[in-house]
């Protein structure tokens, strides 16, 4: 901004102040001022604010400002923990999920092992059929997955589309099953 | 701030004894808000120390702190509460100073000229006063205000010289009114 009492200099004045005008132009306006009592006014006035300004007293932080700071940062620097551990839940996510397939794929395999035996293990003690066919009972287990082991029998269940873990009780019960259903129909 | 980077958790402690207080007086200036102003200086360090690893001092660490102040500055002016400037800056000192009362000796006089510029520089455009702050105050120079604010150095050389402007023809008129009342 420019005015009358400045003889259009304004923001050249003030650069001068701020020690921020080219050598030629500050020269040029130190001449100026040299014959022009009103730019010397005008920066006078214009100097005067700069010192007013430095007179604003630095007023000392809160005493416990450095000390509320430094809970700040250990706060989000757990935070941050946190939130590493929070990514590798969410990372973890789809690992937790691929944990879940192996061991369902397990539990299928022990299911459909089980379900064999049920449907053709013999039920009287009479010799194995001998045969080319691989004999149920060689039907090799299923190798153990320490995460199936590990797995909750709920999300066995669920795995398995059956309603309650207590399904899987069932299945690892069978001959108890096998022999209440037997005395069940004796019984009838 | 190097010998933070390096490691030196007692230089940050440094940096805030440093700083904190100069921090303060700008972001008061800025915020018109002594409790908003705290705030900010702890927004300000926790940047800082968020940055121990990715700092470069490809310039002065005074004018990258105070870029880090006037950013969180002027985007806490922007939000709607900032409705209403002066809240709670210290108001009732800066207005016992700034008594139109007849001034009774030099320092007095010193003394309410000095919150009156205070006072008259909240009503300043807040780029302005940013701008004439970081320049006649804390000594950046045009081009490192121009990095600050995001804008050229010519338009910082216009905003620091209306923000001057206006403050000393404030400081002008307020001297002449006490004249005429301290005129029989």
């Amino acid at each position: 901004m420019t005015g009358p009492s400045d003889c259009g200099r304004g923001e050249d004045l003030s650069a001068l102040l701020d020690g921020e005008l080219a050598p030629e132009r500050d020269a040029e306006l130190r001449a100026h001022l040299a014959g022009c009592a009103r730019c010397r006014a005008q920066l006078a006035s214009l100097a005067r604010v700069d010192v007013l300004l430095a007179g604003i007293p630095v007023r000392e932080t809160s005493a416990d400002l450095q000390a509320r700071l430094r809970a700040r940062i250990a706060a989000e620097d757990e935070a941050g923990a946190l939130a590493g551990r929070g990514r590798g839940r969410r990372t973890g996510g789809p690992l937790q999920a691929s944990r879940r397939v192996r061991a369902l794929a397990a539990a299928c395999a022990a299911a459909a092992a089980a379900l064999a035996l049920y449907f053709f293990a013999p039920r009287t003690p009479t010799p194995l059929p001998q045969g080319p066919e691989t004999p149920v009972a060689q039907v090799p287990a299923p190798a153990r997955d320490p995460d199936f082991d590990a797995l909750p029998a709920e999300e066995i269940a669920v795995g398995l589309e059956l309603d309650t873990a207590q399904d899987l009780d069932v299945i690892a019960n069978l001959d108890l099953v096998e022999a209440l259903a037997a005395q069940g129909k004796d019984a009838g | 701030m190097l010998a933070f980077c390096e490691g030196d958790a007692a230089a940050f402690d440094a940096l805030f004894r440093r700083w904190a207080a100069r921090l303060l007086r700008y972001l008061e200036r800025m915020l018109r808000d002594a409790g908003l102003a705290e705030e900010l200086v702890q927004e300000v360090f926790l940047r800082v120390y968020g940055a121990r690893g990715s700092y470069r001092p490809e310039a002065r660490f005074s004018t990258w702190l105070y870029r880090i102040a006037t950013n969180l500055a002027l985007n806490e002016l922007r939000r709607p509460r900032r409705s209403r400037p002066h809240a709670s800056l210290d108001d009732a000192a800066a207005e016992a100073l700034a008594s139109d009362d007849p001034p009774s000796d030099d320092l007095t006089h010193a003394r309410r000229s000095v919150a009156a510029v205070d006072r008259a520089l909240g009503d300043v455009p807040e780029r302005q006063r940013a701008a004439l702050w970081l320049v006649a105050v804390e000594g950046l120079s045009y081009a490192e205000v121009a990095a600050s604010l995001g804008v050229s150095e010519s338009a910082v050389k216009a905003l620091v010289h209306r923000a001057r402007e206006s403050l000393a023809a404030r400081l002008e008129t307020r001297g002449s009114s006490a004249e005429g009342e301290g005129s029989p």
